[in-house]
């Protein structure tokens, strides 16, 4: 892995320096703006019982959906369709390296710009006031819970981008999965049908993936290890699969 | 030919190679992540470790020896925003519960474990029904074919209609606990001399809709008339005496002094106005009396059109509570006798009597009842005094409670209880639905089997936040979130984009 940092940081310079990479920062950014001043504005007019972070990281799917396949949808598949891969691939460069690479930068920009989002509290501080208001114990455990839960969505990413040579398929396979592990459990959770005993192996599946759920117990100042083994084995067993998809497809190619 | 087959055959060597470490190491992280399952640490980060189970919860569920389902009706999408934070509230609860016993039962089996599930009992409606749940917005525990069903009101404490603390952790664990018990406690009914009956439908005279109540919360109900028993059975858990119409017999007495004072006893009376009952002295004994006049009300606000009387003063006590925490009103009918601690009761310093509910200041307790127009006469009539309690009312519910200390010993050991109403038509099938009825209804049998110990955890405190800001700020608070950091962004972007545009 001796040339892991040397592509990670090569990645994260070429991220920089793209203005494709602010581009999507200001739309991340305003979108949030957006989702955050009218989460604000039901505070303004009735006292609710969560603190703002809450309501704010509830809504972290929006923008995982969206932005994580957008941030690593080129990563691999456009390597793979300019043929540069196997060009770099014929240094002493593993697959390996060049997935944990480009994985280590669409990380570090995904969190990047999440931590950008620690401004709009700022900002809510300045004009209130009010310490209240910025519960710290909700806010550490929305930020952890991006972070953790971050390096599973990402990697699912990099997968969807080793799938397909394109760009847009990657994307579209990117989103789906995304969906399915966010919204699917949520989904799935509510079946009536698995309350069966027949389907109790299921239902218990279910619960432990649900990523709501998870984010409740961290936005409640609540860290189970379980949740953490979740997305760290999510994590690790999407790259490996990234890694051995793209080796077989480089074997038959 | 032969060297180009050898590619293939190798590169198909590989591929399996790389499918077999695929599904070796799906196959690895399948079985940690199912080990993790049974295996978890939680930890809570929060001051005061808020979100943890108490230790005695822990205890209660470390001895837990069968599987409680919990069903929760509140529906998770609801728009009601109170209706959405309590399910957040108490789904985040349970699963503290489900959590726990699924790491203790890890090694037992299914035995002891809490399981939760969500229930549409609209979408559903079949398994709703098999469970017996009418209404959506409530939680069931059920172990076995025990049951015990819990009101969204009961989670919460409320004072002046909002609610300022969430009881959920004593609300679920004594609900698990009651549920758990394999012990129904037995209630008896009197019968015998005309009193109201558990098994009767009739809408004026009949207990059946209470009985029923009663029974969804594991306690048998049975009937007995102890001039044939001539003894209180050993399993009774309470006695009710509803509204007899004729004297017992001093036998009868004494086998109820017996059971309350050798076996500390528990009777819930309620005693309609005009019949004789006979059981004054017992009622001595327990420091209450009954007046025989019935309470007229000259205030039309505490009457209703159907000329119930309408109760809304309650001393603070864990019958009461609830009902002072909902601004519940219980509705009684229109006769209803004055009942209150015996001003001349023996002197005992085991003996608590006190009063539960009072009417308003405004009512009297009529003494010639029997004429048609009542006034209120000085000297003759019954009227709440100010320097007793409650001050310038009178009571409508009384306890009395006997706590004996043991010899040489610091602690106090609880005797008989008894609760006297002065009225019996609140709980007929046609009143019982008045939710203030039932609630001090069952209440009062809770109390009375011991079933309200509160377990030693506090309720967790409700924050609220809201930002308080002029329309003018809020409007700049807003124009910042949407343009500043964007803002920013897009000048570092346009710095990078200057800066290597040569």
């Amino acid at each position: 892995m001796r040339h892991f940092l040397t592509i990670l940081g090569h990645e994260i310079r070429m991220l920089l320096v793209s203005p494709s990479t602010y581009i999507a920062a200001v739309i991340f950014l305003a979108f949030m703006g957006f989702i955050f001043s009218g989460i604000l504005a039901e505070y303004a007019t009735l006292p609710q019982d969560n603190s703002p972070a809450v309501s704010f990281f509830e809504l972290f799917w929006v923008p995982v959906i969206f932005i994580v396949p957008l941030l690593t949808m080129k990563s691999i598949s456009e390597e793979r369709r300019l043929g540069t891969l196997e060009t770099l691939l014929t240094t002493p460069i593993s697959t390996a390296e060049v997935v944990l690479g480009k994985y280590g930068a669409a990380y570090f920009l995904y969190l990047s710009l999440w931590s950008a989002t620690a401004g709009f509290f700022y900002i809510l501080h300045r004009f209130t006031n009010d310490a209240f208001l910025l519960d710290l114990g909700p806010l550490i455990g929305g930020y952890l819970f991006i972070a953790v839960s971050g390096l599973f969505f990402v990697a699912i990413g990099i997968f969807a981008s080793s799938l397909s040579r394109n760009q847009a398929v990657a994307g579209i396979f990117g989103v789906t999965m995304l969906f399915g592990l966010i919204i699917g459990t949520q989904l799935l959770a509510g079946v009536a049908a698995l309350n069966l005993d027949l389907f109790t192996p299921v239902k218990s599946a279910v619960e432990y993936a649900r990523v709501f759920t998870h984010l409740d117990d961290f936005s409640r100042g609540i860290v189970d290890t379980r949740q953490l083994l979740f997305y760290i084995s999510g994590t690790t067993l999407t790259l490996i699969f990234s890694i051995l998809g793209l080796e077989a497809k480089l074997l038959h190619s | 030919m032969a060297a180009r087959n050898s590619f293939a055959i190798a590169r198909w060597r590989r591929t399996i190679n790389l499918v077999l470490q695929a599904a070796l190491f799906l196959t690895l992280f399948g079985g940690l992540n199912y080990l993790a399952l049974h295996h978890g640490w939680r930890w809570d980060l929060t001051n005061h470790r808020r979100h943890t189970l108490s230790e005695e919860t822990k205890a209660n569920l470390r001895s837990l020896e069968q599987p409680v389902r919990i069903i929760v009706t509140i529906d998770p999408h609801s728009t009601d925003p109170d209706l959405f934070q309590a399910n957040r509230d108490i789904r985040g609860m349970l699963r503290e519960y489900v959590n726990y016993t699924q790491q203790k039962s890890s090694a037992i089996g299914p035995a002891g474990r809490v399981t939760v599930e969500e229930l549409d009992v609209y979408k559903n409606q079949r398994e709703a029904e098999q469970l017996q749940i009418d209404q959506p917005n409530v939680v069931l525990a059920l172990c076995g074919d025990r049951r015990k069903m819990i009101p969204l009101s009961e989670f919460y404490e409320i004072r002046e209609g909002a609610a300022v603390a969430f009881r959920g952790e004593q609300v679920i664990t004594s609900a698990i606990l009651s549920v758990s018990n394999p012990n129904r406690p037995h209630i008896y009914f009197l019968a015998g001399h005309g009193e109201m009956q558990p098994g009767d439908v009739d809408p004026s005279r009949g207990l059946s809709v209470w009985a029923e109540e009663l029974r969804l919360r594991n306690l048998t109900v049975s009937v007995i008339d102890l001039s044939q028993t001539k003894a209180v059975p050993d399993d009774a858990a309470l006695v009710v005496i509803a509204a007899p119409q004729g004297r017992y017999s001093p036998v009868e007495v004494e086998l109820l002094r017996r059971y309350l004072a050798d076996r500390a006893g528990r009777v819930f009376i309620l005693l309609a106005p005009v019949f004789r009952h006979g059981l004054d002295d017992l009622l001595y004994d327990w420091g209450l009396v009954a007046d025989d006049v019935i309470i007229a009300e000259p205030n039309p606000a505490n009457v209703t059109e159907l000329n119930e009387l309408r109760i809304n003063a309650f001393a603070p006590h864990p019958v009461t509570q609830p009902l002072i925490d909902n601004q519940f009103s219980v509705f009684l009918g229109p006769l209803t006798r004055v009942v209150r601690p015996d001003p001349g009761r023996p002197l005992d310093n085991s003996l608590r009597a006190e009063v539960l509910a009072a009417t308003s200041e405004s009512a009297w307790g009529e003494r010639d009842y029997r004429q048609q127009n009542v006034t209120y006469n000085p000297g003759i009539d019954l009227k709440g005094l100010p320097g007793f309690e409650p001050r310038n009312r009178l009571g409508v519910a009384v306890s009395s409670e006997r706590v004996t200390p043991p010899k040489d010993l610091p602690f106090s050991v609880r005797g008989g209880r008894m609760v006297l109403f002065g009225n019996a038509d609140f709980l007929s099938n046609s009143r019982i639905a008045a939710p203030g009825n039932l609630a001090i209804a069952l209440n009062t049998v809770e109390w009375c089997i011991d079933r309200d110990v509160d377990l030693n955890t506090l309720p967790r405190p409700i924050e609220r936040y809201q930002i308080n800001l002029s329309q003018a700020d809020l409007g700049r608070l807003r124009i910042s979130l949407l343009f500043i950091l964007p803002g920013l962004a897009a000048l570092f972007g346009f710095v990078i984009y200057w800066t290597r545009r040569s």
